[in-house]
């Protein structure tokens, strides 16, 4: 993939921050948050080079941080928190380097940049929320029927889904 | 590596999404799981072991390796808007020679050709300085540049760089062993030609690769194809270890993966409107262009992209033709730039729009066409006070040129015996005074001469010093219109013709109705258009109708940067054909690079041979004024 133009200063910050806060979410764990701190080398090298490989690179690293973290017994919160920081940072990224590739360094794209990032945050909060609840309803003690047949299911939708 | 760039068309739109039968029987599945949770009594009477589910991880987790290679071989791109900030075919005079020297790819044939070339160049320019300083036309170049065989000068690795020190110093030098030695010849050529010595270094500019914009269409982006390996590993790996807080980190990633496939393309309802502040600027005159972009559909735009396409050969000088922006339904955003281009009559393209939906999944390019304005014509009607010397070359009509010929004017030019009828107050009354035979004075008539503007407009005239400055057939067609406003009002004959592929042809007349078709001309016609043609100039075809057309009595005024030597083969025989020539050549070379350099040699050579065939020569500098320039000719011409 051809490098591109970097995007502007302020383009690039919302998706650090929140690579940034994949690491400080992970920081309990050690082993995790050294991971997750090698895979936010890769998001700012990506995003200063306009890369999406790279920052591709950076995220699924940040990405296993997270699963890593998550064997670890962090936190289910934090476990959400930060893997949500981990989607918000690829998306955030990838917005950017679009918006510096067909804008260029003088065109100004702040205005849709802001509104994608308030859909994606919209969607993320709802799906956490959803998802916690769903965790606080149920508990434990669940038969172990619903446990397989929730897997499978949600297994067979993401296969099918194409994006 | 498989790439998501390209045209997709509508077929994309069902490309996103979720699979019918799998999404069905998912779902089927998940209610039951819910259900399962609200009503545990369901599930009493099915028995599972704990092993299938750790089975069914390591199946989840087996096709999330699939997905992570499929991800590996995809590269997310978004579409590429057209360059639309600097597009110029405008070519430097020399940079070609530099190209061919620091052409690494070369194959060991092509590399000979291309010395070979490289040294027949050096040699002819050598034997042209030498045959100019030494008066001779033997052709044998001169000794200090080429005394021994030049080839052994050139591209023999051993004669030169010598021992411990001369090697150092060529590892520490920039360029090859070749490109330093070219070098060194032309500041040599360039000493015996200018008889100072000048510094040559080998530079070449960067060749910018031109990117190819996305068509128009519908395409979807793949940019969350990371989530689903993502979402299938954390339950893969959840399930096997037993970690609750990855199941739902899955769920997680699985929900905003079904937001993306669930999210519907975008339309793309837009009107643009685009108004120039002025459509007839002065020559390289700023124009601010201000473009507004309707959301003429019912639907939120949350991320639209407008690019104006700039007309090609304009540049922008401020602001950004390129615009982010998120419309409702129903509003609009205005954004503006400023342009700016030498002359000429230029055309704004449809403006580009890039629409994605909120989440980011599609993309729409569409090229919009604008209302309101869509040209600008820069003015070349220029006020000029200087004058245009001319040759003697006249026709019978009374006008400004002073000529050769005795009869009523104001220059004395002779005294002759008087003869019956001569009008009385020519008789030379103070010779009659003193007692001698009466006698005549004669004055130089003053007459008016027919000229004919004679614009080189060839591919090979659209040259300029610089990348960003102006080209010489921009510098020509300018200096041509204040030529024509200066001769009309010296009544004399004007006509126009261009030495081009694409033709232009007007008659010499006078008046001020004809300057008007003459400027409109300069400023519209298709053949001074600020992009070169795309066809070649056929002298044998081209000249002959000027020729044909040209009157007999008129004298030739050419512009032209005299950039190779078609164009002075060209002057030439339209002088042979009895046309009295002067040729007013706008300077486009430079120095600096041996190309450069060489080039700048070339030209003065060609235009010294005008020169000698009785043509004369206005070498007018990028940096100086017409009117200098012609009066600095013009005290060397008296």
């Amino acid at each position: 993939m051809a490098d591109t133009e970097s995007p502007t200063p302020r383009l690039l910050l919302p998706a650090i921050a929140a690579t940034a806060l994949v690491v400080a979410l992970t920081g309990t764990v050690q082993i995790a948050a050294l991971v997750a701190l090698g895979g936010a080398a890769g998001v700012i090298a990506g995003m200063r080079r306009g890369s999406r490989l790279v920052l591709g690179i950076g995220v699924t690293i940040q990405f296993w941080a997270v699963v890593v973290a998550a064997l670890g017994a962090l936190r289910v919160e934090l476990v959400l928190l930060a893997s949500m920081a981990v989607v918000l940072c690829w998306d955030l990224g990838e917005q950017a380097i679009t918006v510096a590739d067909q804008l260029g360094a003088t065109g100004t794209g702040t205005r849709p940049f802001a509104v994608h990032a308030a859909g994606t945050l919209l969607v993320g909060t709802l799906c956490f929320g959803g998802v916690y609840s769903l965790y606080q309803i149920a508990g434990g003690g669940q038969p172990l029927l619903a446990l397989v047949l929730l897997l499978g299911g949600g297994t067979v939708v993401l296969a099918g889904t194409r994006i | 590596m498989t790439t998501t760039d390209g045209s997709t068309g509508e077929t994309e739109l069902n490309a996103l999404g979720v699979g019918r039968a799998l999404g069905v029987l998912g779902l089927l599945a998940v209610l039951g799981g819910l259900v399962t949770i609200l009503q545990p009594s369901i599930a009493s009477d099915t028995a599972f072991g704990y092993g299938f589910v750790t089975l069914l991880g390591v199946v989840i987790l087996a096709a999330s390796l699939r997905y992570w290679v499929g991800l590996a071989l995809t590269t997310v791109e978004s579409a590429t808007p057209p360059p639309v900030e600097e597009r110029r075919e405008i070519s430097i005079p020399g940079v070609a020679f530099d190209r061919t020297l620091a052409d690494h790819r070369l194959t060991a044939v092509s590399r000979l050709r291309a010395r070979r070339d490289v040294l027949d160049r050096l040699r002819s320019v050598a034997a042209r300085i030498h045959e100019r300083d030494h008066g001779g036309s033997d052709g044998q170049p001169d000794a200090n540049v080429f005394g021994e065989d030049a080839e052994t000068v050139l591209f023999d690795d051993a004669d030169r760089e010598q021992g411990l020190t001369g090697r150092l110093a060529a590892v520490r030098a920039k360029g090859t062993p070749l490109q330093r030695r070219v070098s060194d010849v032309v500041a040599e050529l360039a000493r015996q030609y200018d008889g100072e010595r000048v510094s040559v270094e080998f530079d070449v500019p960067e060749r910018t690769t031109a990117t190819r914009p996305s068509a128009p269409g519908l395409r979807a982006t793949n940019r969350f194809r990371l989530l689903k390996p993502m979402a299938l590993s954390a339950v893969g790996v959840g399930v096997v270890f037993g970690s609750a807080a990855l199941l739902l980190v899955g769920a997680l990633f699985g929900g905003v993966a079904v937001y993306a496939a669930a999210d519907s393309p975008p339309t793309a309802a837009v009107r643009i409107t685009r108004s120039v502040e002025t459509d007839q600027p002065a020559p390289g005159e700023p124009v601010r262009v201000t473009v507004s972009i309707e959301n003429t559909g019912d639907r939120l735009l949350p991320d639209l992209t407008v690019i104006d396409r700039v007309p090609e050969g304009c540049s922008v000088t401020a602001g950004s033709p390129r615009h982010g922006t998120s419309l409702r339904a129903g509003a609009t955003a205005t954004f503006g730039y400023e342009l700016e281009a030498v002359r000429g009559h230029h055309e704004f393209g449809d403006a580009a729009v890039i629409i994605r939906n909120l989440s980011g999944s599609f993309e729409r390019v569409a090229d919009v066409s604008a209302d309101g304005d869509a040209s600008i014509t820069y003015d070349v009607t220029a006020v000029t006070d200087h004058s245009i010397p001319l040759r003697k070359q006249t026709s019978r009509s009374v006008g400004r040129v002073v000529t050769d010929v005795g009869g009523s004017g104001i220059e004395l030019h002779s005294v002759r015996e008087y003869r019956t009828g001569d009008p009385l107050n020519r008789i030379d009354w103070n010779r009659a005074a003193a007692g001698e035979d009466l006698a005549t004075l004669q004055f130089r008539e003053e007459r008016s001469a027919t000229v004919v503007l004679l614009v080189d407009a060839r591919v090979e005239a659209y040259v300029a010093p610089e990348a960003d400055a102006p080209s010489a057939v921009d510098r020509s067609v300018l200096a041509a219109a204040e030529s024509a406003s200066a001769l009309l009002a010296a009544d004399d004959q004007v006509g126009l013709a261009a030495l081009s592929p694409r033709t232009c042809w007007i008659a010499p007349s006078s008046g001020h109705a004809h300057r008007t078709r003459i400027h409109e001309q300069l400023a519209n016609a298709e053949a001074f258009d600020p992009r070169p043609p795309d066809r070649s100039f056929k002298p044998a075809i081209r000249l002959q109708s000027i020729r044909k057309r040209l009157p007999s009595a008129a004298q030739l005024l050419v512009f032209s940067p005299v950039c190779d030597d078609e164009v002075v083969d060209v002057v030439r025989r339209l002088g042979a054909s009895g046309h009295a020539t002067t040729v007013i050549s706008p300077n486009a070379t430079g120095g600096g690079t041996p190309g450069r350099t060489l080039a700048r040699i070339e030209r003065s050579l060609r235009l010294s041979r005008l020169r000698e065939a009785g043509v004369r020569v206005v070498d007018w500098d990028a940096e100086e004024s017409l009117a200098l320039s012609l009066d600095k000719a013009g005290r060397r011409w008296s």
